[in-house]
């Protein structure tokens, strides 16, 4: 596992590391012509001009880039010929499937840690920026002794709140990956079938919500808002973190879904072309 | 190494194999009671399947001119009359060819005789290599008469 | 010794419509250089695919080592697909690495004798190699492993008789009883000697399987001339 990760890891970054890199040059370098006057000035504000256009262009790319890698290193990392490679290794598809997951979550998180360091580089002095990062971990003493006291138990919440972003992050990813498996599995229009599956695959599952809460709906909700409310007003940290386990077994149900369904298609129905 | 393996189209590698081995005894290219390369060596050598190789030893060993030692391996028979029969009816085949293919030119033996030594006169270099080769030629002359 | 290195039976493989492989029965035991011989499309291909789990098959079933497909017939199989597999951003020395550290029995210093034995460097990137010789790479790690059984889908087609010959000189040197080594090829004349079996699939069915000795004493003549005669157009 650790072996696949290195080389997941090196096969992405490889690409990634300059553009990261390149980004935070024309990040610094645009800052440059914002502060200094009479550079902006040289030859009519072209290379200014031309240097936003730079930044805007890697912005823009730097996202695609990701995103497009995510579906990349699954798609011609395992099902194209490198999958020959892949497939043969004496691992099993799982580890396959985790360190490509893995990585793409490293790769989203780490474009949007340079995204939000080129912006905070391109709007605000040094002074500024180290208020910003201080005033994340020191919030205003009020709030954090008002937190502390009247909910006691936020770093929980915190807690919950990332591991939710973790797992929406990875339900997207195994989306994707879920539907080029179904995909691969035709003999041709692969393609064309892992755009229909991965709209099928939302569809059916929100269909799948839907139909839950008609049932829900109309079997519980005896209870009057009323006293819901005071239970609320007694209990509302553990309500919020009731609300969050929710939604993280809500997004936890999909990610499994069509994690299991990627896994099934690739041990069991491997149709490499 | 001297001669070349060469296995043609035509007929099972493993009796090529064989017939080529037993040449390089009977030339004393493997001599007597010496050891044999291994199997492996020689399949690479001759570029044929190592199992092809070990069947044309097997005939040799079934034919007793190729006896397996467990300490030193292969090694070819220390029976010289066994080599010597053999090289005498490999002489005496080749000889009934030449023969029959001279009497389709309407030589007799005689004259095929004749014209045989005449021939390997003119070409000394073909007779001294002939000689050095063969040390024994006498035995392997009366082999050959026995044989025909 | 292993008598059932691979069984396959009723071994059958569609692609839609289309039989690419029919009930092939096949044993192959183990210290044998098999040829899976047929011309282009005949289903040699699909049928190492399918031993390797590349594909599923559609009826019957495959055995190595007594196991189905997966991981531990893939840490004794060492398979040489019909297309590159290489990544772009690596260097060879790196594919190397990447092969001794996932094969336990990769055999690093050879993997470097057979590189400088055919004159290639270690440093190059693989995006920079010409067809040929990326297929020289490839061939290289799948014969630097010590596998049990190794596939070996079309590995004299490209290149040049200088390496088709150091190729059949590797499989050679590096028989061993308990390694089965299966070659599929349409160019039988070059490798019919250092075949002992031989397969012949025609249209995704196995018609022969014997060995070229034996062919050869029944037939008289070559596999070679048998399979043009057999598949002649």
């Amino acid at each position: 596992m650790r072996k696949l990760l290195k080389y997941e890891f090196k096969s992405v970054f490889y690409l990634l590391l300059p553009l990261y890199a390149c980004f935070m040059v024309v990040s610094v370098a645009c800052r440059l012509f914002m502060n200094i006057e009479f550079l902006q000035d040289i030859f009519n504000g072209v290379p200014f001009f031309f240097l936003g256009m730079v930044y805007f262009g890697l912005f823009v790319g730097m996202i695609a880039i990701s995103l497009m890698l995510v579906i990349q290193r699954f798609h011609k990392g395992l099902l194209s010929e490198e999958g020959y490679l892949m497939f043969t290794l004496p691992v099993k598809p799982w580890q396959l499937i985790v360190s490509k997951g893995i990585v793409a979550t490293v790769m989203v998180l780490a474009g949007g840690a340079v995204i939000v360091l080129s912006l905070m580089v391109l709007t605000m002095t040094f002074r500024e920026s180290w208020e910003f990062i201080s005033s994340f971990f020191h919030i205003e003493k009020e709030a954090w002794e008002w937190m502390w006291q009247n909910f006691p138990t936020w770093p929980l919440l915190l807690a919950e709140g990332i591991l939710f972003l973790l797992v929406y992050l990875w339900k997207h990813i195994c989306h994707t990956y879920s539907a080029m498996a179904f995909g691969q599995a035709s003999n041709k229009n692969r393609t064309v079938l892992s755009v229909v599956i991965y709209g099928a695959e939302w569809l059916g599952i929100t269909m799948f919500w839907l139909m839950l809460g008609s049932i829900l709906n109309r079997v519980s909700f005896h209870v009057p808002y009323s006293s819901m409310d005071t239970w609320f007003d007694r209990h509302y940290q553990i309500t919020i973190h009731i609300l969050m386990w929710v939604l993280l077994l809500w997004q936890g149900i999909e990610l499994a879904f069509y994690y299991v369904t990627t896994h099934w298609m690739l041990s069991k129905h491997l149709n490499l072309q | 190494m001297g001669t070349e393996w060469k296995i043609t189209s035509d007929r099972p590698i493993y009796l090529q194999l064989t017939e080529q081995i037993v040449q390089r005894i009977v030339s004393g290219q493997y001599p007597t009671a010496s050891r044999l390369p291994s199997v492996r060596e020689l399949a690479v050598e001759a570029g044929v399947n190592p199992n092809t190789m070990q069947r044309a030893f097997a005939e040799l060993e079934r034919e007793g001119l190729v006896t397996t030692n467990r300490t030193a391996g292969r090694i070819v028979t220390e029976d010289k009359e066994m080599i010597e029969n053999i090289r005498g009816q490999l002489a005496a085949q080749k000889i009934e060819e030449f023969l029959e293919g001279m009497q389709l030119l309407g030589f007799t033996g005689p004259q095929a005789a004749k014209l045989l030594t005449q021939y390997a006169q003119l070409h000394p270099s073909l007779e001294e290599t002939k000689s050095e080769e063969l040390p024994e030629n006498k035995t392997s002359a009366d082999k050959m008469e026995g044989a025909l | 010794m292993n008598e059932k290195l691979l069984v396959c039976s009723g071994l059958t493989k569609l692609f839609g419509t289309k039989q690419a492989l029919t009930g092939v029965d096949l044993t192959v035991g183990s210290g044998k250089i098999v040829g899976l011989l047929g011309p282009n499309g005949s289903g040699k291909t699909t049928f190492l695919k399918l031993i390797n789990g590349l594909i599923q098959p559609t009826g019957g079933s495959v055995l190595i080592d007594g196991q189905a497909p997966g991981v531990y017939t893939h840490s004794i199989t060492s398979y040489l697909p019909d297309r590159m597999f290489l990544n772009d951003w690596m260097k060879v020395i790196d594919l190397i690495r990447f092969f001794d550290d996932f094969y336990s029995d990769f055999d690093f210093p050879k993997a470097m004798d057979m590189l400088q034995s055919l004159g290639l460097s270690s440093s190059e990137r693989l995006k920079t190699l010409s067809k040929g010789t990326k297929e020289k790479v490839q061939l290289i790690v799948t014969m630097a492993r010590k596998a049990k059984l190794y596939l070996l889908d079309e590995p004299i087609g490209g290149v040049d008789p200088a390496a088709r010959d150091y190729i059949l000189n590797t499989i050679l040197t590096n028989y061993s009883e308990d390694s089965t080594v299966i070659i599929s090829t349409h160019l039988i004349a070059d490798i019919e000697r250092v075949l002992d079996e031989i397969v012949f699939l025609k249209n995704g069915e196995m018609t022969l399987y014997d060995t070229v000795d034996n062919i050869r004493e029944r037939e008289g003549k070559s596999v070679d001339q048998l399979f043009r005669e057999v598949f002649a157009c």
